[in-house]
């Protein structure tokens, strides 16, 4: 067995050893404070500023939110649509001024992209345009991605690319009549976690598991994928489309294990692994609770296959684990 | 640098004894003891044993013993229950295999369902039950050495808790009061974690770990519970017993952010004096301008917490604590949009004005240099025509409607409303017209337009579906695109503006204005005798 004092010094095993009594209080605020978990007065001033800005720039955005969803008929529409294109377009000058290198400044550009939104919705309310919001999402995506590509900040991408997941969700229903897991909207939901899965791959691999908007689109199209794969097996009968709902479904596990071996990516082939048992279980679920009918007895066959299911994936872990620990 | 030569560099400065270093020594034995399941091995078995599966196993197992109807025997119920925690005692004594480690799971798991259903044969109401799975948590903590269990269990001791506290009706305040408890524990666990862990043993690492996620629900049911209370009006945060109660709880908040701001000036003097003062003023302030938002300093106070131990973990509860509160707060009903905005909007600028003193106050120095105006000109550029595109849409919009405005007929449709709140529009009636309701839709192309004539009172009556002929006298066009079972004239909606809702119950019929191409715009709703209802934005 290995020297239990080797690994590195966390925070978790400092705390243990203190409940231990083998540190004294005084040793153990020595202990935090050398591994960095006492911040110096520089981390604080950068937390403080940090945080104030995106947490005051969210606020104030929240609260144009709600006064427009105020609905106030004090002001005239045409004030109101006027009052928000001002701070718009304030917001946005704003952040061009103090400079995009600057969090303030990309603060005050992406709030800017964000008061877009409100800016449509008074319009969508003065107008009374209707009951599609797909509408609304669809153009707060676009403009966000236009600011996205002049502020190059990330959480503009990451908004955009959430508002684009939300509109697609919206426009199958309000505008194609459909549902995600029923054609027609049903090819649309699986080529839009296609896409995701793909761009998320894409950025994995050429950026590393740090890479945020990678990270956002994997996890998106991971949970359609696996949404789609999971209805797959348990709709009664296989309606139109469900064949290739699951075959795309157990793509995307096989290649995020086959792209995480290649480059070597743990993270990516846990995901894998999971979404292969996950899927597993559903399909062990049908066959016993819906094939074999079996009622009181299934929860004990399906415990005990859960069971030796959960010991193979530990098992798995730790044997890829250690490869890849001892590779390194 | 490893955990031995942290405690070497302790021992040099005679805080810790060398012995602890020495595996033969009774002091090196016990420190080998405590970080067994924490080496690199031990941490990957507790990842390893701690899927999904493990615990939907050991549930799925429970049941089946429960359906079985082994606990309606109680003793039997309860002695077996007792059997899967005492296993899981034994198991969790020294280093595990793999195999261990989820019988641990499973016998922890299986043990406590065991117990509780055979409890609730003898225990008649929800409360008492409640307080037994708190009970039971407690002695799972003490009894299993496993840390990873012990923080589980913390988590269903505290949702019991909340259970508790639901089904005794403390209502919002009451939720809003057991997550400054929560939230008090939680700072003195941190605060106070060098004194606390000596003190508290192998109970402090659950209790510090589980907590921070556990308060998490109180903070958002204090939020929502307010739904359907229309106490107040206006200005809620000063007037009315909500707004003592929420002072009570948005003060407590920011005392203990005034609590850890004080701390972290013991722990860096360089933070006293001046940057200590303004992060108090900034505190106070948040706390004076939302008197009404317990929940955002509440967040708040988990973000310095955060902060104040380095851990990034905590900070992201702190956020997520304030991204969930805020989305809340949109939806209940306590207090109008209107003043949720004006404490909004003053909360932010506070920060940002905070942000901007800070950066002229501190002696730090600059984050970088200025750019140059060319550098600055071309963002500019960039931003200008993503700012263009951003007017024109609305612009376009604009123009399309007050066209059909200025030029179209109006037009009444008969309709039945429902009313939720939208997105980001506020309250709004969902409109179905009985016009849309045509038969043999499925026949009908996708987009097209009906012809239309009116009563004596404007009143829409259908007369057939578009087919190129030339329209009759009296005959109006109206656009529509099928959706589902029904079609739709793009305005299906009616956003009014908040409090009128009552008023707009009594509507009977949409109003819209036709433009000869078919486009329409809806202008406002009418009662069943045509007259005008609520706020009438568009005056033709």
């Amino acid at each position: 067995m290995s020297d239990p004092l080797a690994g590195p010094p966390l925070a978790v095993r400092l705390h243990a050893l203190a409940a231990a009594g083998v540190l004294e209080p005084a040793a153990l605020e020595r202990g935090l404070e050398l591994i960095g978990r006492k911040p110096t007065a520089d981390a604080w001033y950068r937390f403080a500023r940090f945080h104030l800005i995106i947490l005051g720039t969210v606020l104030v955005v929240a609260g144009a939110i709600f006064f427009v969803a105020a609905n106030w008929d004090v002001f005239s529409p045409q004030t109101r649509i006027g009052l928000a294109a001002a701070a718009m377009a304030a917001a946005t000058l704003a952040g061009g001024w103090i400079g995009l290198d600057r969090l303030s400044g990309r603060a005050a550009a992406l709030a800017g992209g964000l008061l877009f939104g409100p800016l449509l919705a008074l319009v969508g309310q003065v107008y009374q345009t209707g009951a599609d919001a797909f509408e609304l999402f669809l153009a707060w995506s676009a403009v966000l991605a236009g600011y996205a590509l002049a502020t190059r900040f990330v959480g503009a991408w990451i908004t955009a690319l959430l508002l684009a997941v939300v509109t697609t969700y919206l426009w199958i229903g309000q505008a194609l009549g459909s549902h995600p897991f029923a054609t027609p909207g049903l090819w649309v939901s699986l080529a839009g976690g296609a896409a995701l899965t793909a761009l998320g791959l894409h950025r994995r691999a050429g950026r590393g598991a740090s890479d945020a908007i990678g990270a956002v689109a994997l996890g998106l199209g991971w949970c359609i994928g696996f949404a789609h794969g999971a209805t797959a097996i348990g709709i009664d009968g296989w309606p139109s489309g469900q064949p290739l709902a699951l075959l795309l479904a157990l793509a995307q596990p096989v290649v995020m294990l086959q792209l995480g071996r290649r480059i070597g990516d743990f993270g990516l082939e846990r995901l894998g692994v999971a979404a292969l048992f996950g899927l597993l279980t559903v399909a062990e679920g049908k066959l016993v609770f819906d094939v074999l009918n079996a009622k009181v007895g299934g929860l004990l066959i399906m415990g005990l296959l859960l069971s030796v299911q959960g010991y193979v994936g530990g098992e798995w872990f730790r044997a890829r684990r250690s490869r890849g620990e001892d590779a390194a | 640098m490893s955990t031995r030569g942290l405690l070497e560099q302790l021992a040099d400065e005679g805080l810790v004894d060398r012995a602890a270093l020495d595996a033969a020594t009774p002091l090196g034995k016990r420190a080998r003891d405590a970080l067994a399941g924490l080496t690199g091995e031990g941490l990957r078995l507790q990842q390893a044993g701690a899927s999904v599966s493990v615990w939907l196993g050991a549930l799925l197992l429970a049941i089946f013993l429960v359906e079985m109807e082994i606990t309606e025997v109680v003793p039997l119920g309860l002695a077996l229950g007792a059997t899967g925690l005492g296993l899981a005692a034994a198991l969790a004594r020294g280093s595990a295999s793999l195999l261990e480690l989820q019988l641990r799971w499973i016998a922890t798991i299986g043990g406590q369902i065991l117990i509780l259903v055979s409890l609730s044969e003898v225990v008649g109401d929800d409360e008492a039950l409640c307080v037994a799975t708190i009970l039971l948590q407690a002695v799972t903590v003490w009894l299993v050495r496993d840390l990873a269990i012990g923080v589980a269990s913390i988590l269903v001791g505290a949702g019991a808790l909340l259970v508790l506290a639901a089904e005794l009706h403390v209502g919002a305040f009451g939720h809003g009061l057991l997550a400054l408890f929560l939230g008090t524990c939680i700072c003195g666990l941190w605060v106070l974690q060098a004194p606390l862990s000596a003190r508290l043993g192998r109970l402090w690492q659950p209790l510090a770990y589980a907590l921070p996620l556990a308060v998490w629900g109180p903070i958002t049911i204090g939020a929502g519970g307010r739904h359907g209370s229309r106490a107040s009006d206006a200005l809620p945060m000063l007037f009315g017993s909500w707004a003592v109660e929420a002072m009570a709880l948005s003060a407590g908040w920011a005392a203990l952010s005034t609590w850890l701001m004080v701390q972290a000036g013991r722990e860096r003097p360089e933070l006293r004096g001046r940057a200590l003062a303004a992060a108090l003023v900034g505190i106070w302030l948040t706390a004076l301008l939302g008197l009404d938002t317990p929940g955002l300093s509440a967040g708040l106070t988990l973000l310095l917490l955060g902060q104040l131990r380095g851990s990034h973990s905590l900070r992201l509860f702190g956020l997520t604590a304030i991204g969930g509160f805020l989305f809340f707060w949109y939806y209940e009903h306590g207090s109008t949009l209107l003043s949720k905005s004006i404490v909004a909007v003053s909360q932010g600028v506070l920060f940002l004005l905070l942000a901007g003193l800070l950066r002229r106050r501190a002696v730090r120095p600059r984050e970088v240099q200025a750019r140059p105006l060319a550098a600055r000109m071309a963002d500019l550029r960039w931003l200008s025509l993503a700012l263009g595109l951003g007017l024109a849409i609305p612009g376009w919009v604009v123009t399309q409607k007050e066209q059909v405005l200025s030029a179209g007929e109006t037009v009444l449709l008969r309709l039945r409303p429902v009313d939720p709140r939208s997105l980001m529009q506020g309250d709004y009636m969902e409109l179905r017209y009985e016009l849309a309701a045509l038969p043999n839709i499925e026949a009908m192309a996708p987009r097209g337009a009906l012809i239309v004539t009116r009563d004596a009172d404007d009143v829409a009556q259908f007369v057939r579906v578009d087919d190129g002929r030339a329209l009759a006298p009296g005959e109006l066009r109206l656009r529509y695109h099928k959706r589902g079972e029904a079609v739709s004239f793009g305005a299906e909606t009616f956003l009014f503006p908040e409090g009128e809702g009552q008023e707009l119950e009594a509507a009977r019929y949409g109003e819209l204005a036709v433009a000869e191409a078919g486009d329409s715009v809806l202008i406002g709703l009418r009662d069943e005798a045509r007259r005008p209802l609520g706020t009438r934005l568009h005056d033709r």
